[in-house]
């Protein structure tokens, strides 16, 4: 169905920046107009979730041209529910921004967040190979300078690595769109699954989407492309991490199930076998990295990378219930993790410690940052009713349903391990001795990991209704024929 | 023609490649521009799929495809865009931690 709306959150992103641009130099004016510009940001989203979710495909045409000549911006199930999960973590993010001292009153910094955003939407919502490029490096680009702003030396070494990783794999992006665009002749996602019935030759197509998808998994930190994300996820400051590590790699996950399953299924099948060892292995090695981790921040980066693996592990699978729980698990550790963070943030500030076995007597300290830190941090280890467990569980049956035996004993031992990370921590954080109080953290801030905290406990209330709309999502990213139509017209 | 751009691309790769592992940061911006290059080269070779002539409509079927050209355009505008970015991040390296080696970024930290 044509409609602007799938368009609509990237223009009110590159609108939003602009604006934050030519009139945030006044502090006040600037908190009021990023308030209002996210929230029209968030509702959009929520319109385009609310549209699709009855099955029905929105088609935004650049220019009225239709495919193959046109570009599309397409918005069925799955793009809106990624896009209501990054527009939701994003504006916690800036949310958190608005609360700290030194980002809000910098207009510059948050017209990057905006950027930031509208190349995230772009990329969910885009219905074109070499348009994911170009918004994969937007959003890359956004998120260097986001990293890097204070300018101290870890957060500038953590840029340059971070940017130079991902610019290296993206010439790689360029190359394999190239050669995808020889073989089949088009850019079009919807009409990729046609082309790649007919290959010449299959094995040469499977190295060029290699290609195309490897910066897609550097950016979901799939090993062994996941060694920048630990220093980024860490170093950059809080408001920042709270969207990299919610939204930022699942736009990279999104994009690798995305070109995968928009082919015919035998692409997603090969693509799979090797998928599948990979993400077992990042779930489990990052798991053990982030055990031994004595930062919390740098816990929570390297519990991210572990995360996505279970993420990719889900979609490798390729079927119904495997792609399903993918859906299930960014969203609920999207929520977790933003939570986890912006706890993160306000007990470091609390303790001025940045180690987890220094902040001791939070719960003593300041009990409602402990409650949400308990929430969040039993989430994340995926104990029941909490919306983490269910994540967990729908990625276990799935693999079990397939009998990826050797992937499902994998993950499970990376949840142990997990498990015995995230309790040690709380004990360490929540029990001992109360330290000297080093400062407090704002109340926006409280009031926001509080916030996020209770997302979660309401995700986990809400399985139900979250499951069924990730395994209908999963449904019509297989079968393909309503979003085909609604692109290529009849 | 195809020859010289094969032979052209592979130097350029190897040249780029050899520049991003080195220490200097710089060394580092100006092997990933040239890797840039021969990522550009790559799409105009791959647009020779369906013949060498120039893509004009009165050419018909015989010309080479316009659509890789057209992604040239793009790429090199946004390999512009970030190759400016990485400078400045080198710059701010420079100013900021008062050296671009690589190495010597990273010991700072500890």
């Amino acid at each position: 169905m044509p409609s602007i709306l799938p368009i609509l959150p990237l223009l009110l992103g590159f609108g939003g920046a602009t604006l934050v641009l030519v009139l945030g130099r006044h502090p006040v004016r600037l908190r009021l107009l990023v308030g209002l510009l996210q929230l029209a940001i968030l509702a959009a989203v929520l319109l385009v979730l609310l549209r699709t979710l009855d099955g029905t495909v929105l088609v935004q045409r650049a220019g009225g041209w239709r495919p193959p000549l046109g570009i599309a911006f397409v918005a069925d199930r799955l793009s809106a529910l990624f896009g209501a999960t990054i527009a939701a973590i994003a504006t916690a993010g800036v949310a958190y921004a608005l609360a700290d001292a030194e980002a809000a009153r910098r207009h510059r910094i948050m017209a990057l967040f905006f950027m930031l955003q509208a190349g995230m939407f772009g990329a969910v919502f885009t219905g074109d190979l070499f348009n994911l490029y170009v918004f994969v490096e937007l959003f890359g680009v956004s998120s260097y300078g986001l990293v890097a702003y204070r300018g101290e030396a870890p957060q500038v070494e953590a840029a340059l690595k971070y940017a130079t990783l991902s610019l290296l794999a993206s010439v790689l992006m360029l190359m394999g769109i190239a050669s995808v665009y020889a073989q089949t002749g088009t850019l079009t996602l919807a009409a990729l699954h046609e082309a790649s019935v007919r290959l010449a030759s299959p094995p040469l197509y499977l190295f060029s989407l290699a290609l195309v998808l490897s910066p897609l998994s550097l950016k979901a930190a799939l090993f062994p492309l996941h060694f920048w994300l630990p220093d980024a996820h860490s170093m950059a400051p809080t408001a920042v991490s709270i969207v990299l590590s919610g939204a930022v790699v699942k736009v990279g996950g999104y994009g690798v199930l995305r070109v995968l399953f928009s082919h015919d299924p035998w692409v997603g099948e090969q693509v799979g076998r090797v998928l599948l060892p990979l993400a077992a292995t990042t779930a489990v090695g990052a798991a053990c990295m982030a055990y031994a981790q004595g930062d919390l921040k740098r816990f929570l980066a390297y519990s991210t990378a572990s995360q996505m693996g279970y993420v990719l592990a889900g979609g490798a699978l390729g079927t119904a219930a495997g792609l399903g729980s993918a859906v299930v698990y960014s969203t609920v550790h999207a929520a977790t993790k933003a939570s986890l963070f912006a706890v993160a943030g306000a007990a470091e500030e609390l303790s001025g410690e940045r180690r987890w076995d220094r902040m001791g007597g939070l719960a003593a300290l300041s009990p409602p940052l402990a409650a949400s830190a308990l929430v969040a941090l039993l989430s994340l280890a995926g104990i029941p009713p909490l919306a983490g467990f269910a994540g967990k569980f729908a990625v276990f049956s799935a693999l079990a349903a397939r009998g990826a035996w050797l992937s499902l004993f994998a993950l499970v031992a990376a949840a142990l391990i997990n498990l015995v990370a995230v309790g040690r921590i709380w004990l360490g954080m929540a029990g001992g001795p109360p330290g000297d109080l080093a400062g407090s953290p704002s109340r926006p801030k409280l009031v926001l990991a509080a916030t996020t905290a209770i997302l979660v406990v309401l995700l986990g209330l809400g399985t139900g209704p979250l499951f069924e709309a990730g395994r209908a999502a999963a449904v019509q990213l297989l079968d393909g024929r309503a979003y085909r139509q609604a692109v290529l017209g009849p | 023609m195809t020859w010289l751009l094969c032979t052209t691309f592979a130097v350029l790769i190897a040249v780029g490649i050899f520049h991003v592992l080195q220490r200097d940061a710089i060394r580092l911006v100006l092997g990933f521009s040239l890797l840039l290059g021969a990522a550009n080269l790559f799409v105009l070779l791959s647009s020779a799929y369906f013949g060498t002539r120039a893509p004009y409509v009165r050419f018909g079927a015989a010309g080479g495809d316009p659509v890789p050209q057209v992604l040239i355009l793009t790429a090199i505008a946004i390999g512009f865009g970030v190759t400016a970015l990485l400078v400045a991040l080198v710059l701010a390296s420079g100013r900021r931690l008062g050296t671009v080696d690589l190495d010597e970024i990273s010991r700072l930290e500890r």
